[in-house]
């Protein structure tokens, strides 16, 4: 168990090095870094100072050197738009983001897995199959699309919630958030259903899957033997032998919801780090991407192995197989 | 080839396959010429040319499908998704014909027929603007047709090119295998673990706007995807007897590869590239709607949504929703028929 | 009195490849305590007779016809609901792949407690209670702590022993063991058989006691039927059948088992494969393979004939009647 943990970990810093690599060459060594790193209407004072401080001057390996030593303290450059250092900025709209990706894979269980688990149970009936047809249309719907319609329906014809923006905010260990009061959760809801719709027609095809194999498994056979009823059989042991497979993509998906949050944050003016991003490739903040870039980088990799290791403890059968080894 | 070859090719190069093959090479040149006369500025294939297109097309699906339309059309969703589908790419490659106003032309558009509702006419009756009008004065219905072309061209180029480089680099690492797979694997695996949207959000970001650099970002973060699947179906027909007997005889590695390795793994590829065109579509009119696709100039169905999307909250929802229509049908039809074709061709699944 | 009257009973599967009718026409009776051998080949529907008793076959099998006369109810007419209340209560089913039968991520004790509460309303208390009862009839040390592992912590004979235990958890009228100690080895073997014997003899359990292996119902069943493609061809009290064996397929089941007095002999093999249960052979199924083959075989399918005290045969030329003329 140790020993494998250990060797995903260093897998982990492998990732890093070769990311930093990327970043560092495409960003640094194609063009000029002065260009992409001091804003263009500093003097030359500042431009001198950045110089040195990320040693241009110096030769490449040095430069690569400095630049992870940097990037270990925290330090990327400071957005030209906001004065602020980068990954400071970053890490302050990163709650907003954090809390609306939980929310949307939160939702996307919610609704993918009692629906996919019904599809598996009905699968040959027109249920399994209505429910199959709805999830290509769940997959093909543009999320920007998906929050606009929202919009349109809840907020502007409806006026049941909020349209844009963020509510209120509490808040909770130094991060502000607004999940925790009832009028910024208002405002939560779109965008994390919007979030949700490609994930939860996901998990329901994953569910379905999951649901059909298990079904035909010797112990749902042995569990109606026992005169067990048919919701207990499906929601207790189909469900905790799926929840293994969808509960790791799940997790390996967070990742990719931050990533899609750029075009839900956007369409919702959601104050986070995805609108953060956009707005900086709009004016051309380049510290702040390179930092969005890094930051998201450390993300997916935490969240890759917090995954595995999650894996690991919830199936009892591989738990034994890592102690074994 | 010389007249010392054994005879064994020869019986494999005349399997019942061969017809099949050859339209599809044909159908194919037809669909790169197409696409590479569009996207590379040299303009549209002129009205017959793109007749051959889709008749090449249609014929190229019935020869895939071939005995198996009883599979494939198990319901009534089947049917819809093919007509719809057929029925979009039909508007899509006569656009220019079927639209009533080039919406790419500036001359032709009106500043004073700017965001008309649907049903309204232009300033001297002439035109019906049945979708109604964006700001510029542009029929959102031209516009879709029109944006319907950049938004397939676009997704299908990338996809077909993805497909190619995806297809050389997991074979070659199937065939290689050693450190040369392990290396080229672990760049798959590096790139897959980072969703495509970002990567192409980064590079566009990079690039700037334009048709040819988001086919290039699209082709950057799809190619691994292939070279993933194409590795391990390769690896999995590497392994079976044919290839050793192939091997056994002296044939060229090359000849092995294209003649044997090659066919066998299209089946897979044919479903999943179908899926990612629908996949495609969609990031592409995700980068346009966050500004960094397509340019104004050539506005994809993305692109007609972002501009229409500041109007909404007023109430002037047809120019955001009416493109998004034409989205969700083209990307659904594609996914649709994706899922039957995954169910029709893969012999895995079958019951 | 009767536990259990199956009639006629008719299962079959509806495939792309046409109707297989994996039962067809199966009739026996079990009285209280009585154990039943069901003896045949793979395939020849005996395990298809279990599940059809449950009402347990998967689709696309069907039971389309015939009676399942439980303690007087008809089973094959029940609402599904007061079907699912007899299952695990008063009939319960031990299964062949112990590694399969138990849910690999729920612990025994979870597995157990819903056994019980599926029935009656008990606590949680007094159902685990009542686990431990039960584990500790089959013979497994230390109930109580073995409760809170997972199967895979379990050998498949332990494993099989708390499927038993499962089985036995609400004191069942009868109990369906479908193949339960094939998948184990001979020693473990061995002693599950005389502990379910023993358990059955206590507690005055019917069992029906699925199973290839003739050797294996030798010393445990009070009578024998005997499948063969999806029909009973033999069936009797175990002593009268494996001495004087009527139907050519039963001797040849019998021949091929090594056993006492026969040392010396060359074991025999029934030649050829089973049917293929979709194109069944005209007349008698076991025709094809039969030494005793006539034309009357190939012509017509034999009925089942009573021979009195409780033996039937389904065949032409059953031997009991040769011997008897000659």
């Amino acid at each position: 168990m140790l020993v494998y943990l250990l060797r995903r970990l260093a897998q982990s810093v492998f990732v890093l090095i070769a990311m930093m690599i990327v970043v560092f060459f495409g960003v640094y060594m194609i063009g000029n870094p002065v260009d992409i790193l001091i804003s263009p209407d500093a003097t030359p004072a500042e431009i001198e100072e950045t110089m040195a401080r990320f040693g241009f001057d110096q030769p490449v390996y040095i430069q690569f050197l400095k630049f992870v030593g940097n990037a270990l303290q925290g330090d990327l450059g400071r957005s030209f738009v906001h004065g602020e250092p980068a990954v400071q900025l970053i890490l302050s709209y990163m709650p907003a983001t954090l809390e609306l990706a939980a929310l949307g894979l939160l939702f996307s269980v919610a609704i993918g897995v009692p629906l996919g688990v019904y599809a598996g149970y009905k699968a040959d009936r027109w249920q399994g199959r209505a429910i199959m047809t709805g999830s290509i249309f769940g997959f093909s719907l543009p999320n920007f699309w998906v929050g606009m319609l929202f919009i349109l329906i809840f907020a502007v014809q409806l006026q049941w919630l909020p349209s844009t923006g963020r509510g209120d905010t509490v808040e909770v260990l130094g991060m502000r958030l607004s999940i925790f009061s009832s009028n910024g959760l208002q405002y939560m809801i779109l965008p994390a259903l919007t979030l949700a719709l490609y994930k939860a027609s996901l998990v329901t095809r994953l569910a379905r899957a999951g649901t059909q194999e298990a079904l035909t498994q010797d112990y749902v056979k042995f569990a109606r033997a026992k005169g067990v009823s048919e919701t207990r059989i499906l929601f207790v042991h189909v469900l905790k032998n799926i929840m293994i497979p969808i509960i790791t993509v799940l997790g390996l998906e967070l990742g990719s919801m931050i990533a899609f949050a750029v075009v839900t944050e956007t369409v919702f003016a959601w104050p986070g780090m995805g609108k953060l991003l956009i707005d900086s490739i709009t004016t051309l903040d380049r510290p702040v991407i390179v930092a969005y870039l890094m930051l998201t980088v450390i993300i997916f990799i935490v969240i890759n192995f917090t995954v595995d290791v999650i894996y690991t403890l919830l199936d009892p059968r591989v738990r034994v197989k890592g102690e074994a080894a | 080839m010389s007249t010392t070859t054994p005879s064994l090719p020869e019986a494999v190069t005349t399997d019942p396959n061969r017809p099949w093959r050859i339209a599809a090479r044909v159908a194919g040149l037809a669909v790169a010429a197409s696409l590479a006369m569009l996207l590379s500025g040299v303009g549209l294939p002129a009205l017959a040319s793109r007749i051959i297109l889709l008749v090449g097309l249609i014929a190229l699906a019935a020869l895939l499908l071939r005995g198996k339309y009883a599979k494939f059309f198990s319901g009534p969703a089947a049917y819809a998704a093919t007509a719809s589908l057929l029925l979009l790419v039909v508007l899509a490659i006569f656009a220019t014909e079927l639209a009533p106003q080039n919406p790419y032309d500036l001359r032709q558009l009106d500043i004073m027929d700017g965001r008309q509702p649907p049903g309204s006419t232009n300033f001297d009756r002439s035109m019906t603007f049945h979708l109604g009008t964006d700001e510029q004065g542009r029929d959102i219905l031209s516009g879709i047709l029109y944006g319907l072309r950049v938004s397939l061209s676009v997704s299908i180029a990338a996809t077909l090119a993805a497909m190619a480089i995806g297809v050389v680099v997991g074979i070659y690492a199937a065939w290689a295998g050693g450190r040369i797979e392990a290396i080229l694997m672990r760049i798959v695996d590096f790139q897959l673990s980072f969703p495509s949207i970002l990567v192409a959000l980064m590079l566009m970001a990079a690039f700037g706007r334009g048709l040819d650099k988001i086919v290039i970002a699209l082709i950057i973060v799809q190619w691994a995807y292939y070279a993933r699947t194409v590795r391990g179906t390769a690896l999995s027909e590497a392994r079976k007897e044919y290839i050793d007997a192939a091997r056994g005889l002296g044939l060229p590695s090359w000849r092995i590869i294209f003649g044997h390795l090659l066919p066998n793994c299209i089946p897979p590829l044919i479903v999943i590239s179908t899926v990612q065109v629908a996949n495609t579509i969609v990031l592409e009119s995700s980068l346009s709607f966050l500004g960094v696709g397509v340019p104004i100039t050539q506005p994809s169905l993305g692109l007609l949504i972002a501009n229409g999307y500041g109007y909404m909250l007023s109430g002037q929802y047809w120019m955001s929703m009416y493109p998004g229509v034409a989205l969700l049908a083209i990307v659904a039809s594609i996914n649709m028929v994706g899922d039957r074709l995954r169910d029709t061709l893969n012999p895995r699944l079958t019951r | 009195m009767s536990v259990l009257e199956l009639r006629d009973l008719q299962t079959h599967f509806f495939t792309d490849a046409g109707v297989v009718k994996a039962v067809d026409g199966v009739s026996f009776s079990l009285d209280e305590g009585e154990v039943l051998g069901l003896v045949g080949e793979s395939g020849s529907g005996k395990s298809v007779t279990g599940f059809s008793i449950l009402r347990l076959v998967d689709p696309p099998g069907r039971v389309v016809g015939g009676q399942i006369n439980f303690r007087g109810q008809d089973l094959a007419a029940l609402p599904e609901r007061e079907m699912r209340a007899l299952r695990g209560n008063k009939i319960a089913m031990i299964f062949q792949d112990p590694m399969m039968t138990l849910n690999p991520v729920l612990k025994i004790e979870t597995q157990m407690v819903e056994a019980v509460r599926a029935h009656e309303k008990v606590s949680h208390a007094a159902a685990r209670d009542r686990a431990i009862s039960a584990l500790d009839k089959v013979g497994i040390p230390s109930p109580a702590e073995r409760l809170a592992a997972y199967p895979h912590q379990f050998s498949g004979g332990m494993r099989q022993r708390v499927a038993i235990a499962i089985a036995l958890l609400n004191g069942p009228d009868l109990i369906v063991a479908d193949e339960p100690t094939t998948a184990l080895d001979v020693t473990i073997q061995s002693q599950i058989l005389a502990e379910v014997q023993e358990l059955a003899r206590d507690t005055g359990t019917a069992l029906i006691w699925i199973t290839h292996d003739l050797a294996v119902v030798a010393g445990l069943a009070d009578k024998i039927s005997v499948m063969y493609a999806g029909r009973i061809v033999e069936s009797g009290p175990t002593d009268a059948v494996l001495t004087a064996p009527g139907h050519p397929y039963t001797a040849g089941l019998l021949g091929s088992i090594p056993g006492h007095g026969r040392r010396g002999e060359r074991l025999t093999q029934i030649p050829g494969m089973a049917p293929n249960m979709a194109h069944m052979p005209q007349g008698c199924a076991f025709g094809p393979r039969c030494p005793h083959v006539s034309d009357t075989c190939r012509g017509s399918a034999p009925q089942i004939t009573d021979y009195g005290t409780g033996r039937g045969l389904r065949c032409h030329h059953p031997i009991l009647a040769a011997e008897g003329a000659a």
